[in-house]
C-alpha cells in the first residue's frame, strides 16, 4: 500500500502534464479551426 | 471528346480545347506563370469562369499590424473543391509582397497579409477575381472565445481524476482503508476540485450574479447553489475526515461546461455565417470630373457629383437623372422584379441596378443619407427584439425555490426527529441531488443539435429560440421575387440555334442578360461558337459574325431579346423572366400537408403574382401590397392567434421581417435583412424552410422527453435525500446516469429529422 503515496502524486503529476500541454495548445489557437487542416493536408 | 475550355469547362465547338474567353485565358495564364500547373491534374471540379472585380476595394477598411504589414479578411466565393483553396493561396504567396494567404474551405473565408509598400488590397482582390472566384468584403466578426474549452479541458482532467480516486475510497469504505491513505485521497481530491470549484464553475457563478442583480433566478442560481455547497461541505468534510461530493462536484461541472461550449459553438456558427452571407462587393462609381470620368470607391461620392452608369452596374447612391434612358430593376427595395423605363429628371436610389442602357446621375445623397441606408437602420431597430428565456429558465425560479423549501422542511424535520449530527448530512444530500444538472443541459443540447440539424439543411438559425418557435408556426407567409422565385433572370423561352448564336457574341460580355444567355447555353449543353468582329454599343446592343454571318443583338423590351440578321430582320427571340426556384412547388406541397397555410404576399402587381403562385400550387395571393401593408396583414394574422413565419429578402420586406412570429431572410438578399433575421436559407432554394419544421419537430420533443427524465430524476433523488438514503456514493451514481440519458436524447434529434425526411 505504501507504493500508492508515490505512485499517486507521480500519476497526478503526469497526467498534470498532459492537462497543461493542452491547455497551452488550446490558449495557442490549435483548436479554433478543426475543418480546414485535414483538406490542406492533401496539398501539401 | 467534346472540346472544352481548358480553365472552366464550358463547352465550346471545335475539335481542340479552347478557352471560352479572354477571362480563362488570363486565369490559365496566371496559374501556370506561378508554377501552378497540377491544380488542373488534381482538381474535382471545373473552376467558375473570371469575372471582373469591382473597383470599391480601395475604401475596404484594413487592419495595421506591428511590423508595417497590413492585415485584411475577406470571404472567398465560387470555391468548388480544396484544390480551388490550394491554387488561390498559391497564386497568392507568389505575389510579390504577399507575406502570408490563407483561405478556409469550410467557411469560404480568407486572411491575407502583406506589406502595403509593394502591392494593396485592391490589387489582391483583382488578383482573386482575375482566377474566377469572386471576393466580398467581410463585416466585423468575433474571433473564437477559447474560455470555455480550457475551463472544459481542465474540468474534465479534474474530473476524471476524482472520480478515479473516490472509487477507490468508496471500495475503501466496503474492505477496510488505512486511515492515513484515506486523508491522503481526500486531501488529494480537494486540491483536485479547487481550480474546478473556484476556475472552471465561475461562468456559473458569474451568471447567477448578473441574474440576481437583475432579480431573475435563472439556471445558474440553482447550478451555482449546488456547486458551492459541494466545494464548502467538500473542505469541511476533508478536514474532519468524512465523506466528500467532490467527484460529483467535477463530473457536474464538466458536463454542463460541455454542454455550453456546444451550444456556444452553435451559435457562434450561425453568427459567422449570417455575416459572411451578408458579406458585399464592395461599391464604386465612375465620377465625371473635368478631366475625364475616374473610379472612385462609393464611400467618396460627394452630394453634387456627376455619376456615370452603364448597364449592368448597381447604383452607388441616390440622385436625379440628368442624361441618358435605361432600365432600372428596384427589387431590393421595393420587392418589384420587372425592372422600369428611367429618363432624364427622374429619382434613382443606391442598390439599384441598371440592367439596360446607360445614364448620367446627379448625386443627391452619399452614405448613411441614402433611402437604402435608412431602410436598413429602421430595420435592425425593428427587429432587435432582445434575448427570451429558455424553457429551462422559466421554471428555474420555482425550482429554487422548491429546493430551498424542501431543503429547509428536511432539515427542521430532521432536527426535531434526530439531531443536528443527522440533519446536516441530510439537507447537503438535499441540496446536492436537487442541483439541476440534467435540466440544464435538457434544453442547450438538444437545441444545439436541432440548429445543427436544420444547418445542415441550409437553414441557419441564430438563436435556438427562434427554431423552437417554428413548431408552433401555423401560417408561412412568402414574398415572391428572390424568395419564392430566383430573383435572377433566367431564359424561359428561346431555340437553340437562336441561343447558340447569342450566346457566342454575348461570351465575353458581363451584362445580366448576357450572363443568363450563356449559361442557360451551357446548360442546355450546347458548345459554344466563337464570334468574330464583337462589338457591344451600351444601351444599344451586341453585333458580330458567327459561322461567317453577321448577326446583332437588340433589347426587345421587357424580358426579351431580339436576335438580327446581316438585312436586321428579327431572325429569332430569348424570352427572359424570373423564374420560380426549382424545389417551390415540393415545398409547398410538404408544407400544406404538415396543415399549414401557405400565403404569398408580394409588392408585385396580381397578374404575375396569380402565375408565379399557380405555378407553386399556392392558393392564398395577396398582391400589390406595400411594405407597411405587408407588416399590418402580418399583425392581424397574428392578433387573430395565428402563429406566422415570414420569408423574404429584401429591404422593404424589414417590417414584415420584424412583425412574423419566425422570420427568414434568403442568402443573396440585402445583407441587413440578413443580419436581422432569426434564420437565413444559405443556399438558392426554399426547401430548407420544410427542414427547419422537421429540425424544430425533433428539438421540441427531444426537448420534452429530457426535461420529463430530468424532473423524474429529480423529484426521486430529492425524495430519497429527504429520507436520508442519498450518501455520496449513491449521488456518485445517480448524476451521470441522468445527465447521461439527456446527452443520448440529443443524439436523437438528427435520427428524427431523417426518419421525418423519408416519403
Amino acid at each position: 500500500m505504501n507504493a500508492i503515496a508515490f505512485l499517486l502524486p507521480l500519476a497526478l503529476l503526469l497526467g498534470g502534464l498532459f492537462a497543461v500541454l493542452f491547455v497551452i495548445a488550446a490558449a495557442r489557437g490549435q483548436f479554433d479551426d478543426l475543418d480546414d487542416p485535414p483538406e490542406r493536408i492533401l496539398h501539401d | 471528346m467534346r472540346a472544352r475550355c481548358p480553365h472552366c469547362g464550358t463547352p465550346v465547338e471545335g475539335v481542340a480545347d479552347v478557352f471560352c474567353c479572354a477571362g480563362c485565358e488570363v486565369a490559365f495564364d496566371i496559374i501556370h506563370g506561378a508554377g501552378l500547373e497540377r491544380y488542373y491534374d488534381e482538381r474535382t471540379e471545373f473552376a467558375p469562369r473570371p469575372e471582373p472585380v469591382a473597383g470599391g476595394w480601395a475604401a475596404v477598411p484594413v487592419d495595421n499590424l506591428p511590423g508595417g504589414l497590413c492585415e485584411a479578411r475577406l470571404r472567398v466565393d465560387g470555391l468548388r473543391c480544396a484544390s480551388c483553396v490550394w491554387v488561390v493561396e498559391r497564386v497568392l504567396e507568389a505575389t510579390p509582397g504577399v507575406t502570408h494567404a490563407q483561405v478556409s474551405y469550410a467557411t469560404g473565408r480568407a486572411i491575407l497579409r502583406w506589406q502595403p509598400a509593394r502591392i494593396d488590397l485592391p490589387r489582391l482582390a483583382q488578383r482573386i477575381a482575375a482566377l474566377g472566384y469572386a471576393p466580398r468584403a467581410l463585416g466585423v466578426e468575433s474571433r473564437p472565445d477559447r474560455g470555455l474549452l480550457l475551463r472544459l479541458g481542465v474540468a474534465a482532467f479534474a474530473a476524471m481524476n476524482l472520480m478515479l480516486l473516490h472509487a477507490s475510497i468508496y471500495t475503501g469504505w466496503i474492505d477496510t482503508m488505512e486511515p492515513r491513505f484515506l486523508a491522503l485521497f481526500q486531501w488529494t481530491a480537494l486540491i483536485l476540485a479547487t481550480p474546478v470549484a473556484l476556475w472552471c464553475a465561475s461562468p456559473f457563478f458569474a451568471g447567477a450574479l448578473s441574474g440576481l442583480r437583475a432579480g431573475v433566478l435563472h439556471m445558474d442560481v440553482p447550478i451555482a447553489l449546488g456547486v458551492a455547497i459541494m466545494y464548502v461541505h467538500g473542505i469541511i468534510a476533508t478536514l474532519l475526515g468524512h465523506e466528500t461530493f467532490l467527484d460529483s462536484l467535477g463530473m457536474l461541472v464538466a458536463l454542463l461546461l460541455a454542454g455550453r461550449m456546444l451550444e456556444a459553438r452553435g451559435r457562434r456558427r450561425a453568427a459567422e455565417a449570417a455575416v459572411s452571407l451578408a458579406a458585399s462587393v464592395p461599391h464604386a462609381a465612375r465620377r465625371m470630373t473635368p478631366n475625364g470620368i475616374e473610379t472612385v470607391p462609393a464611400a467618396e461620392i460627394a452630394v453634387g457629383d456627376t455619376l456615370e452608369v452603364a448597364a449592368g452596374e448597381e447604383l452607388a447612391a441616390d440622385g436625379v437623372v440628368v442624361d441618358g434612358r435605361g432600365q432600372l430593376r428596384r427589387a431590393l427595395l421595393t420587392g418589384e422584379a420587372e425592372p422600369v423605363t428611367i429618363g432624364s429628371g427622374q429619382r434613382v436610389e443606391a442598390g439599384t441596378i441598371l440592367v439596360d442602357g446607360s445614364v448620367r446621375v446627379r448625386v443627391a445623397a452619399v452614405g448613411s443619407d441614402t433611402l437604402l441606408s435608412r431602410m436598413a437602420a429602421q430595420l435592425e431597430a425593428a427587429a432587435d427584439r432582445g434575448a427570451q428565456p429558455t424553457a429551462a429558465d422559466r421554471i428555474a425560479p420555482v425550482f429554487t425555490a422548491l429546493t430551498l423549501l424542501v431543503a429547509a422542511l428536511a432539515f427542521t424535520g430532521w432536527t426535531v426527529a434526530a439531531d443536528l449530527s443527522r440533519a446536516i448530512p441530510v439537507t447537503v444530500a438535499v441540496l446536492v441531488v436537487a442541483c439541476p444538472c440534467a435540466l440544464a443541459l435538457a434544453h442547450p443540447l438538444a437545441a444545439a443539435a436541432g440548429l445543427g440539424a436544420a444547418a445542415r439543411r441550409g437553414l441557419l438559425f441564430r438563436s435556438s429560440d427562434a427554431l423552437l418557435e417554428m413548431t408552433a408556426v401555423d401560417t408561412v407567409i412568402l414574398d415572391k421575387t428572390g424568395t419564392l422565385t430566383a430573383g435572377a433572370m433566367r431564359v424561359t423561352a428561346a431555340d437553340d440555334d437562336v441561343l447558340r448564336v447569342a450566346a457566342a457574341l454575348e461570351r465575353n460580355s458581363i451584362h445580366p442578360i448576357a450572363r443568363a444567355i450563356v449559361s442557360e447555353c451551357t446548360a442546355r449543353g450546347i458548345a459554344l461558337p466563337f464570334a468574330d468582329d464583337v462589338h457591344e454599343t451600351p444601351g444599344v446592343g451586341i453585333a458580330g459574325v458567327v459561322d461567317g454571318q453577321p448577326w446583332s443583338l437588340h433589347s426587345g423590351g421587357a424580358g426579351v431579346v431580339h436576335l438580327r440578321d446581316r438585312d436586321a430582320a428579327i431572325a429569332g427571340e430569348i424570352r427572359l423572366s424570373d423564374g420560380l426556384r426549382d424545389d417551390a412547388p415540393a415545398t409547398v406541397h410538404a408544407l400544406h400537408a404538415r396543415g399549414i397555410d401557405v400565403v404569398l404576399l408580394t409588392g408585385d402587381h396580381e397578374v404575375a403574382a396569380r402565375r408565379m403562385a399557380a405555378a407553386a400550387d399556392i392558393d392564398v395571393v395577396l398582391a400589390a401590397r406595400d411594405p407597411e401593408q405587408k407588416a399590418e396583414h402580418i399583425r392581424e394574422a397574428r392578433s387573430g392567434g395565428r402563429r406566422v413565419l415570414y420569408a423574404g429578402d429584401g429591404l422593404n420586406d424589414g417590417p414584415a421581417l420584424a412583425a412574423a412570429t419566425v422570420s427568414v431572410a434568403m442568402a443573396g438578399g440585402a445583407a441587413s435583412s440578413v443580419l436581422v433575421a432569426d434564420g437565413v436559407i444559405s443556399s438558392a432554394a426554399i426547401g430548407p424552410i420544410l427542414a427547419g419544421f422537421r429540425a424544430a419537430d425533433a428539438s421540441r420533443r427531444v426537448i420534452r422527453a429530457n426535461v420529463r427524465r430530468s424532473v423524474v430524476y429529480n423529484i426521486g433523488a430529492v425524495t430519497a435525500a429527504v429520507a436520508g438514503l442519498v450518501n455520496p456514493l449513491v449521488a456518485a451514481v445517480l448524476m451521470p446516469i441522468s445527465s447521461g440519458l439527456v446527452i443520448r436524447g440529443a443524439f436523437q434529434v438528427e435520427r428524427l429529422v431523417r426518419r421525418a425526411e423519408e416519403p
